[in-house]
């Protein structure tokens, strides 16, 4: 069957924000002035990061005992706020690994426990950067822990495959 | 600061306080003067109703009303005080998929956290600058995407030239 494609209608919308502001421009003074509030908020903030990497491992603590939705939904929920945070507060590795746990917590109920060693892994790599302070990519700490994480995440998914390919 | 924005009426919508106060102490550093803040999609449609924002600045993840429901109940509701009013969503997910989904809803930027000066600045240039005309069909309401946006142009030009075509006929 053919589906016809269907003609856009478009609608002209107000260009009164344009109007009033337009051109606008960010001058180097401009970059520099929301670059001091960045630096602010980081020196403001530092404790952050350890605090909730603190919530983090107590929440999945909780949540590993019986994969309540509602539990798991909170782990995500810091992860996600976590990883917001991280790369704004000067650890760019707090980032890369709460999208990457955000992943795993997301797995279905029934795949969930099986994740559990790859979810600590994660868990555990948040804890080092934490307390250790670990900015940046990390140096030769950052890379140790990204190859340990690289393996427990390979073993992860070949044992996934392998199971996938079992129920085939 | 840049006096230009004094008048500019923002509303940042985040769940996470620090967020939204780091939204706005940005902000007003570039003069913008004039900020609302919500902390989930609900509150930040009854905010809208009486503050008139130029611009809206959204989180996705937030209960009970998500940023995409957000988005999509000011582009859809029949009572939205403005469903033309230039959003920029501003969150963690960098998934491909989650940009689509966002677009799809009706935004006209998208802002991967961790929030840099340059990118923050140049998605409020583009949505101030660079308006975009708007684009209904059975599933979607929002800002012509950019390619399209150069067709919208094209037929613009085309009927312009048609009209004056027809004026000079005419005389």
């Amino acid at each position: 069957m053919v589906v016809p494609i269907e003609d856009p209608q478009i609608v002209s919308a107000p260009r009164e924000l344009a109007q009033r502001f337009a051109p606008v421009t960010f001058k180097p003074e401009d970059i520099a002035a929301v670059e001091r509030v960045l630096e602010r908020f980081k020196e403001q903030n530092q404790s952050m990061i350890v605090d909730e990497v603190r919530r983090l491992a107590e929440a999945w603590h909780e949540a590993a005992k019986e994969f309540r939705a509602d539990l798991v939904k909170a782990c995500v929920s810091i992860a996600h706020d976590l990883g917001g945070y991280g790369g704004t507060l000067g650890f760019p590795m707090v980032t890369s690994l709460c999208r990457s746990l955000c992943r795993y917590l997301r797995l279905d109920r029934s795949i969930l426990p099986s994740a559990c060693t790859v979810i600590d892994a994660h868990v555990s790599a948040l804890q080092v950067v934490a307390t250790q302070q670990i900015k940046g990519d990390g140096g030769a700490v950052g890379r140790e822990l990204s190859a340990e994480l690289a393996r427990a995440i390979d073993k992860f998914e070949g044992d996934r495959a392998r199971a996938v390919k079992h129920d085939a | 600061m840049n006096l230009a924005l004094k008048n500019l009426r923002v509303l940042v919508v985040d769940n996470a306080p620090q967020m939204r106060d780091l939204l706005c102490g940005l902000l007003h550093a570039v003069g913008v003067g004039v900020i609302e803040t919500a902390n989930d999609g609900g509150e930040a449609l009854g905010k809208f109703k009486t503050f008139p924002a130029d611009i809206i600045l959204s989180d996705w993840e937030m209960e009970p009303m998500t940023g995409v429901e957000f988005v999509q109940a000011v582009r859809h509701s029949v009572r939205s005080p403005n469903p033309f009013v230039p959003i920029i969503m501003v969150t963690s997910h960098a998934e491909a998929d989650r940009v689509f989904e966002a677009r799809d809803a009706g935004i006209h930027e998208y802002l991967v956290k961790p929030i840099t000066a340059q990118a923050l600045l140049a998605r409020l240039s583009e949505v101030i600058n660079n308006p975009r005309d708007f684009m209904r069909t059975s599933t979607y309401f929002g800002p012509v995407p950019r390619r399209r946006a150069d067709i919208a142009q094209a037929r613009a030009a085309d009927l312009l030239a048609m009209r004056a075509r027809a004026a000079r006929a005419e005389a």
